[in-house]
């Protein structure tokens, strides 16, 4: 990212600061939750959202958003997601496996549904609805659960802080993704 | 679903996509599985779509995230800071491999002629890359310090090196780079090279990938200088007198050569660090248990002794430390404890016996 650029702009128009730090703080860590399903790393998740917000930041007095600003965000992460790690300085980071894994990811995690993720994102029922379902899936079946999906934890992992085989956490994550679709298909569609 | 894949298992390669925990390999078969009908790739979107609904908020901080933004991108009025500001903003944002946060910062300390001081430094844990004003890009390895005057690439290029860094050398004829490293000092022109001294290494290994570059050891205690050609992997071992800081030097004559030279076919060993892979080449468990304390930022205890001596081929990705110690495990008797920060590495008594008789039996 360009920050010297970045600078010379924050100096142009400086009195929208306040504002922009406001959009920022506001959605900042929704954003980067939202990033890390894109590339499974916290850290690359919070460089995407900081670069997003510059590149907004960059063209902050000639943006006309159509959309909500929420959404128009978060299509800008998900957008940014793929560019961002085809930079060469972020390239010359990973692996050549490691990339293409991430690479593929980003793709399988971009195919286009309707509505888009971001879009859905900005439905408040869906969020509550998915908190539900949750709740309602057998205890066992929800720790695991829950240990993956807000821990991050892996299924090693998971099944020795649960006492449990790798075999069973398997089982109940698989599970739980169905049931979570079966409760939350009609919001999806 | 396709024929040849047995009910629920897509499900568990979906599953562990998801939750991040998946091989390349179970990847990729998933994305042929994607691929391969519109009615595949329905069902994955319906389970991945499912998975995304359900987001809460990460250990993300909007407020440190934001003063960090500033700092980097602020124009400052002070005019003394300019300066300072202006090699920020030549950074690129520090980075961190495996996991954590951005540690890189940047110090102001009166030095010699009232000059600043830049210390940019990778704590242990983590490995960070950064681009100077000059264009060359240095990957400081976990625990290392690189520290440079404010006036950097005015007049010279100078760097000082406190453990292991991996430098791209920006070519400049007039302004030869110059790292100083324990008491070498290390002059490049463009080229690619690898220089580890970690204080208790007590001594520097030089590696250099392309390019050339010249050792100079005038100021050690047996004085040398040598060129470098590519693929050559210098290792330096200090002398014991100038370890002790204020005692007379031994006579040179009567000390061993301090310097060690060899050609190396594959100098990816030596810098595959910076890509946050570790390559493992029959070292011993001692030396390995030195790159998992910084690596990890652990200590690393052995209950007995013998597992010292222990050695071991391979090499790491992004292995958790578990991840690490289980793959050790598999290979050699030993079991581990990891408890508030340090591994205790053990030997596994039960499985050495079992070892023991197969090595007699297979006589």
């Amino acid at each position: 990212m360009n920050t010297l650029e970045a600078s010379l702009h924050i100096s142009q128009h400086k009195q929208q600061l306040p504002a922009f730090e406001g959009l920022f703080k506001a959605h900042y860590a929704a954003l980067c939750t939202f990033a890390f399903d894109f590339v499974n790393r916290h850290e690359l998740a919070e460089e995407i959202v900081q670069d997003t917000f510059l590149k907004v930041w960059e063209r902050y007095e000639d943006l006309e958003i159509q959309v909500s600003v929420k959404a128009y965000l978060y299509r800008s992460v998900q957008n940014n997601c793929l560019n961002y790690i085809k930079q060469d300085r972020i390239r010359s980071r990973y692996g050549h496996e490691l990339l293409q894994q991430l690479e593929s990811r980003i793709t399988l995690m971009n195919m286009p549904a309707a509505p888009t993720p971001a879009e859905r994102l900005e439905n408040a029922e869906l969020e509550h609805m998915a908190e539900k379902a949750i709740r309602k899936l057998p205890p066992q079946c929800q720790d695991v659960f829950r240990l993956s999906r807000f821990e991050q934890l892996s299924y090693p992992e998971i099944s020795r802080q649960l006492g449990i085989s790798v075999n069973t956490v398997k089982t109940q994550m698989t599970r739980a993704l169905q049931r979570l679709r079966d409760e939350l298909l009609p919001l999806l569609k | 679903m396709q024929p040849n894949y047995l009910p629920g298992q897509m499900d568990d390669l979906i599953a562990r996509f998801l939750s991040g925990d998946i091989t390349p390999e179970d990847q990729q078969e998933l994305e042929n599985w994607v691929d391969a009908s519109p009615e595949n790739r329905a069902y994955f979107i319906q389970l991945r779509d499912a998975w995304m609904a359900t987001a809460a908020t990460g250990p993300y901080n909007a407020d440190a995230a934001w003063e960090e933004m500033r700092q980097i991108s602020a124009p400052v009025a002070v005019k003394r800071w300019k300066q300072v500001l202006k090699m920020a903003a030549s950074f690129t944002l520090p980075f961190v491999l495996g996991g954590g946060v951005v540690f890189s910062w940047l110090t102001l300390k009166k030095g010699e002629g009232g000059q600043g001081l830049v210390t940019v430094t990778s704590p242990k844990g983590a490995t960070t890359k950064i681009e100077l004003s000059d264009g060359t890009e240095v990957w400081l390895n976990a625990g290392s310090k690189l520290e440079y005057a404010s006036s950097f690439n005015t007049s010279a290029r100078e760097v000082k090196l406190e453990g292991e860094a991996f430098f791209k050398v920006r070519t400049d004829s007039r302004k030869p780079f110059t790292v100083k490293a324990s008491d070498l000092k290390i002059l490049a022109l463009g080229t690619s090279f690898n220089v580890k001294a970690y204080p208790e290494d007590r001594g520097v290994v030089t590696t250099l990938v392309d390019g050339a570059v010249r050792i100079d050891g005038s100021s050690t205690a047996n004085p040398f200088k040598m060129m470098l050609k590519p693929h050559q992997h210098v290792v330096y071992k200090k002398a014991a007198s100038a370890l002790q800081a204020g005692k007379s030097h031994i006579d040179p004559a009567s000390a061993p050569a301090p310097v060690e030279s060899k050609d190396v076919s594959n100098t990816d060993v030596y810098t595959a660090w910076k890509d946050g892979n570790w390559i493992v080449t029959g070292q011993t468990l001692e030396e390995l248990a030195v790159t998992m304390e910084r690596r990890f930022n652990v200590n690393v205890d052995f209950k007995e002794e013998e597992l010292k001596n222990y050695r071991f081929n391979g090499t790491f990705r992004q292995e958790t430390l578990e991840q690490v110690l289980n793959i050790l495990k598999l290979t050699a008797p030993l079991d581990y404890r990891i408890e508030e920060g340090t591994v205790t590495i053990s030997v596994d008594k039960v499985l050495k016996e079992k070892y023991a008789n197969a090595l007699r039996n297979g006589k």
